[in-house]
């Protein structure tokens, strides 16, 4: 059978491709106007369906910040049919959970099912969203559990770190420096009150959205979220608590000192952009070449050079309003300083030189290339819909996504780097042993080092100079 | 009930070949199976079979050192490798046009690696698995647990007992004649399944796999396992270890030797892992999260390992008021009551359509479809499982589930890990 003269120097040449398509989309109004997009997908017999509700941290007031999260999370804990335990029964015997989750711009409600019991499923989260009763008792004990949730997360160096950079990156008194599930403080004071309040004000279908996605005909679709969701009523949602918006200019240099520590967790970043950015397509060609794949600049160099770390990666977390660029990572102790300065050596240089052509090449084809693979499942064709609708983007955008990355140019890459990193305003945050770490980053010269403890931060907000 | 086309062949030189074709999308997901895990290494070398694997992308005879994993990114593709107790995986998934990229790349690292190994490529990766150690072990809350667990769970000889990261001393130990001979001894053809799942043409796929593995030589058969891996299904005294460290509430882990893999007993010990621990309905959640509000969260899993006896482990995150003791015996109470009074007919009901919905859900993914066809070739020899674990999972009885409760999950026979907050003692003020 084997090929003797194979000559295996010779790489494989592609055969023809056979694009990718994204599924038709249907986009109808419920008779309240709740809009629905709904895609037929061929595959397995599951469907997914999401709501989306104005029910986002960013409508929260800042004093009582996780109130929007664990709102989200108590939506499981009783209707005026169904006890907690008889929810979680009820829906386990059909096989799914209901996810509930709460990112900065909504809240989700979600649930991937076998088509044959999607009516019976979607009756029951139809009910949930709209007829929870929130019993004192499950507000104490999930807000028991939160509170209890942020101190692992805080005894965690990587979600400290995470906490953390934000409240350096954005201005304070603006929405992003809180985590969105809040802090000890905001969330002992949120009240049963509280809760009933912002759940009708946010759960309502003005600003609402709806996506079906699975094996099933669009008349089903349509019977099905007319039958779950066409009678909700309700008033606008509440506006949003802010507007996110950088500190200080200038470059900052921040420990938060965990004596003992082997590693350190870095995080590089600024203030970032939003999603609605013309930029959109340069941006994610250019970080995929700074850190955005594997066979990045910043992966090759920390990672496959230096061996300093198991890996890098950069991001621009890009949302209605500005998200944070971040370079995250973690290091050896020992050579803290060192990945550092490696760190905003890639920044710089990206900015000052163009891409090489392969660069180019490679990052646009993998972002193109990589698409379809998010398209598979049920879910991740809802996680395109739901993005339309949170982002207001056009319907041709997910059609049109691999010809624009493919579109993008050495020049735009230049121009993005130069226009969107901003090596001048880098908040730069180690969560170490500061007693190792603090001279090693003292000595690149880039900014004073402040150092903070770890212990304080459980405590109350650390002290800002 | 979707049932999914397996055709299996070997190659003359003893590769195992699973092909499953589906052409919904436009994708193709390549995966290999190594049947070599931390279970093989030697004394002196634990955490080599993870150093290998990544070795494994650092270039082969005809791949420049970092130019595999870019060869898939520029493709479009996404790809990765793991290892584990038992085996070894890598797997890509790319656009169906890039197939044969795919069989080149896992051909020539099949064939012809060692050509492209050098010391400092070694040192390299050394120092990013060190790295990874810390990042996973070292540096993380409850980060030992799984170590500290196999120490305690399988004696000092059993290839189970030292974990799959391995030591920083094993580490430092490894030098390139290891790498050499690991790969001249378990990277052959004879000990790896490749499956392909996805968007291609059976026989065009059969020539090209032909074309790229047909002409590597069949390797000597693997030795047998160091050590000894038979082991008594139960642990023979209860184990008990106290742990202070970095964490922020306290969690006990209370784990349990059972039956392997494959074997009826360990599906029963799934289903009643299940029962207990996962989900909103799951006994332990009610008892002790819901209603008792002893704990924060808890959980459990039936870990799917073949070698002597597999293990089961179940954690409790303490809740902040509450001593963890009061917890752990909560804990005791209601595995005794399944022991007591058996399974409800409806628990085993919601158990099966979890599974068949899941494993829907799951499977949409080709990459997943095509791992869990590599392994029960590699593990079982059996790829057609895919279709019919659900099958198998019917087979559990209610009798089944309370008997393997009662004669496997007692206080006699577990080994129970707490980790206790720096200078605390399990109390944490609310």
């Amino acid at each position: 059978m084997s090929d003797r003269t194979l000559d295996r120097s010779v790489v494989p040449a592609p055969g023809v491709l056979r694009p990718a398509r994204f599924p038709e989309i249907h986009r109808f109004d419920l008779s309240n106007g709740v809009p629905v997009w709904f895609c037929e997908t061929d595959g397995m017999p599951v469907t997914t369906v999401r709501v989306l509700h104005p029910s986002g941290a960013i409508r929260e007031d800042a004093s009582r910040a996780g109130l929007a999260t664990l709102t989200g999370n108590l939506l499981e804990s009783g209707t005026t049919r169904l006890t907690a335990l008889e929810i979680a029964r009820t829906l386990e015997s059909y096989g799914v959970r209901v996810g509930t989750s709460t990112s900065w711009e909504v809240g989700s409600v979600d649930v991937t099912s076998l088509t044959r019991n999607l009516e019976a499923v979607v009756g029951i989260m139809a009910e949930l969203m709209t007829d929870s009763v929130f019993p004192e008792t499950e507000v104490a004990r999930l807000r028991h559990e939160q509170l209890a949730a942020i101190r692992q997360r805080r005894a965690d160096p990587r979600h400290l770190a995470d906490e953390i950079i934000n409240r350096f990156i954005f201005a304070e008194g603006t929405p992003f420096v809180r985590p969105a599930s809040g802090t000890p403080e905001t969330v002992s004071a949120i009240t049963r009150n509280d809760v009933v309040d912002f759940h009708q004000r946010t759960f309502t279908p003005t600003g609402a959205a709806v996506v079906v996605v699975g094996k099933l005909d669009p008349a089903r679709a349509r019977d099905l979220a007319e039958e779950a969701f066409g009678g909700w009523s309700g008033g606008p949602p509440p506006p949003a608590s802010g507007v996110a918006r950088a500190r200080e200019p200038g470059v900052q240099v921040v420990v938060v000192d965990r004596p003992g520590s082997v590693q350190s967790e870095i995080r590089v970043g600024h203030l970032g952009v939003a999603r609605n950015t013309p930029d959109f397509f340069p941006i994610a060609v250019m970080n995929t070449i700074l850190g955005g794949a594997f066979s990045s600049r910043l992966n090759l160099n920390l990672r496959e050079k230096h061996g300093f770390t198991y890996g890098v990666n950069s991001s621009f977390v890009m949302r209605r309003q500005p998200g944070p660029f971040t370079v995250a990572t973690a290091v050896q102790t020992e050579v803290t300083g060192a990945a550092v300065r490696e760190i905003v050596r890639e920044l710089n240089h990206i900015r000052e030189e163009l891409v090489t052509d392969p660069e180019l090449t490679d990052a646009r084809n993998y972002l193109a290339g990589t698409y379809p693979l998010r398209l598979q499942t049920t879910d991740g064709v809802a996680s395109r819909l739901s993005e339309l609708f949170i982002y207001d983007l056009p319907h041709r955008y997910v059609d049109e996504f691999p010809e624009q990355v493919l579109a993008v140019t050495r020049e735009r890459v230049l121009s993005a780097a130069v226009e969107h990193l901003r090596p001048d305003d880098l908040t730069i945050l180690a969560v170490g042993d500061a007693s190792v770490v603090g001279s090693q980053l003292e000595e690149l010269g880039l900014a004073p080092v402040e150092v903070i403890s770890a212990e304080g931060i459980g405590r109350t907000a650390p002290e800002r100079s | 009930m979707t049932r999914f086309p397996i055709e299996r062949y070997e190659l003359e030189n003893g590769l195992r070949v699973v092909l499953s074709p589906d052409a919904t999308h436009p994708l193709v997901a390549v995966n290999l199976w190594y049947n070599v895990g931390s279970r093989n290494e030697r004394e002196g070398r634990t955490g080599f079979a993870h150093l290998f694997e990544h070795m494994m992308f650092q270039g082969s005879q005809n791949v420049p050192d970092t130019q595999h994993i870019a060869h898939i990114e520029r493709a479009g593709g996404s790809m990765n490798g793991s290892t584990w107790l038992d085996r070894t995986n890598y797997f890509e998934t790319l656009p169906s046009n890039r197939l044969e990229l795919a069989l080149w790349l896992e051909s020539d690292r099949m064939g012809f690696l060692l050509p492209a190994m050098t010391r400092e490529k070694l040192d390299n990766q050394r120092d990013v698995v060190k790295n990874e150690r810390r990042w996973r072990v070292d540096n993380q809350p409850y980060g030992d647990w799984d170590e500290r667990i196999q120490m305690m769970m399988y004696p000092s000889d059993h290839p189970y007992h030292h974990s799959v990261i391995g030591s920083m001393e094993d580490l430092d130990a490894a030098d390139l004649e290891d790498v050499s001979q690991f790969f001249s001894t378990f990277y052959t053809p004879n000990n790896a399944v490749l499956t392909l799942c996805g968007d291609f043409e059976r026989d065009e796929a059969m020539q090209l796999v032909a074309k790229y593995f047909g002409d590597i030589p069949r390797g000597p058969d693997p030795p047998p396992l160091p050590g000894k891996p038979e082991v008594p299904t139960r642990l023979e005294a209860p184990a008990r270890e106290v742990v202070e460290s970095k964490v922020a509430l306290p969690r006990v882990y209370i784990a349990f030797r059972v039956p392997p893999y494959g074997t009826d007993l360990f599906q029963d010990a799934e289903v009643a892992t299940r029962i207990l621990g996962t989900g909103g309905s799951s006994r332990l959640y009610d008892a002790m999260v819901r209603e008792g509000r002893l704990a924060q969260n808890v959980g459990g899993y039936a870990f799917p390992i073949v070698t002597g006896a597999a293990m089961l482990v179940f954690w409790i995150t303490g809740s902040p008021g509450v001593p963890i003791e009061q917890a752990e015996e909560a804990f005791w109470k209601v595995l005794g009551e399944l022991a007591e009074n058996g399974c409800e007919p409806e628990e085993l009901e919601r158990e099966i359509t979890s599974q068949e919905a899941q494993r829907m859900i799951s499977l949409q993914r080709v990459s997943e479809r095509a791992n869990e066809i590599s392994m029960f070739t590699t593990l079982f020899d059996e790829p057609e499982r895919v279709n019919t674990e659900l099958d198998r999972l019917r087979s559990v009885t209610r009798e089944g589930v309370t008997r393997f409760t009662w004669e496997y999950l007692t206080r006699e026979h577990a080994g129970v890990l707490v980790y206790l907050p720096e200078g605390g003692t399990g109390e944490v003020e609310p």
